[in-house]
């Protein structure tokens, strides 16, 4: 895999590593955020190995220049929920 | 279809394959989330995924391949997946259980690719699963335009089964029976399997009558026109998958 590129997972690990509380100490308010849907372009780098295996690198747009060779974009759409069971939610 | 432009390393992958290292890119990623959650209260699990690819396909007339499209390359396609969740009780519901102790692969039947790729397109990836339409009589030459033989199939499938069961002797020895009449003594393993096919021996070239098998011994009745000296050849025909020949020193 190109070093340019991470692994699909690890995008999805840095893209969900997120706070996810917003706290407003003054007013006593606490909101945590539970559904999140991210949609984002995406380089993809797939290589496949003399088995077959697929290795799927993936890496959002690194450069925010418009040139005349554009890069082809592909897009994930991710849709995560909080960890908590039903019963924790109000904790 | 399109051309390879500035990454060589552009390479051509199946769907299967492909949804296969996200599934597990996924799974690793679930996991490093929980262990997250353990030490953060608040982490997040995926719930959906979707992707849009741009791709060029390809059909080599029995799979389709796909190749990403490039920087700069025009006119892809766009394939869209999406990955929902499921839940344990969904995927038991609709997936079959695979390498069940006793059920053979079609991957380990010596057929020709073209057949093995027909079967996989009406839904057979094993022994149990022709079985299964053999026993609801579907008549399964009809439904692959007349190219699979089912009688051929079957034949293949027993040959290969007893590939895996092959025979094996670990002593022979020559004995008298009650009525102090000779017979060869085999002990082994996987002799006799299918009581359909009794075994046959054949000792110098003369038929010798198998007074008892079974899986894991055999008793062959001698007389004196079947020993002719030191070295003796014997061939045993165990079943019309398994033949074995020997010279026994007498």
């Amino acid at each position: 895999m190109d070093s340019a590129f991470i692994s699909f997972g690890q995008i999805i690990e840095k893209v969900l590593d997120i706070k996810g509380n917003i706290n407003d100490e003054d007013n006593g308010i606490h909101f945590y955020i539970d559904e999140i849907e991210i949609g984002t372009p995406v380089e993809l780098d797939i290589v496949v190995d003399e088995n077959g295996k697929v290795t799927i690198g993936a890496i959002p747009p690194l450069y925010r220049v418009d040139t005349s060779f554009r890069p082809s974009y592909h897009n994930i759409t991710l849709k995560a929920k909080t960890h908590l069971e039903d019963g924790n939610r109000n904790q | 279809m399109a051309t390879e432009t500035n990454n060589s390393n552009n390479t051509y992958w199946n769907l299967e394959d492909f949804v296969d290292s996200l599934v597990v890119e996924l799974d690793k990623t679930r996991e490093t989330l929980a262990i997250k959650a353990i030490n953060k209260q608040l982490t997040y699990t995926v719930k959906d995924l979707a992707i849009d690819l741009n791709i060029f396909p390809t059909f080599d007339g029995d799979n389709i391949k796909f190749i990403t499209a490039q920087p700069g390359q025009q006119g892809a396609s766009k394939v869209n997946i999406q990955l929902g969740s499921i839940t344990d009780q969904q995927v038991r519901a609709t997936t079959k259980m695979t390498n069940v102790k006793g059920d053979t692969s079609i991957d380990q039947i010596n057929i020709d690719q073209k057949t093995k790729n027909k079967l996989r397109k009406i839904g057979v990836t094993s022994v149990d699963d022709l079985n299964q339409l053999e026993s609801k009589k579907v008549d399964i030459a009809r439904v692959s335009d007349d190219t699979i033989d089912f009688k051929t199939l079957a034949n293949q499938i027993q040959k290969s089964r007893r590939n895996q069961n092959p025979p094996m002797v670990r002593s022979v020895s020559l004995s008298l029976d009650d009525n102090n009449l000779p017979y060869l003594h085999l002990k082994g393993q996987n002799f006799s399997l299918n009581q359909n096919y009794p075994p046959v021996a054949v000792l110098n070239n003369k038929l010798a009558e198998v007074v008892h098998s079974s899986s894991d011994e055999l008793k062959i009745a001698l007389n004196k026109s079947h020993i002719s000296g030191q070295e003796n050849e014997l061939i045993l025909t165990l079943d019309p998958y398994a033949i074995v020949k020997m010279n026994i020193r007498i």
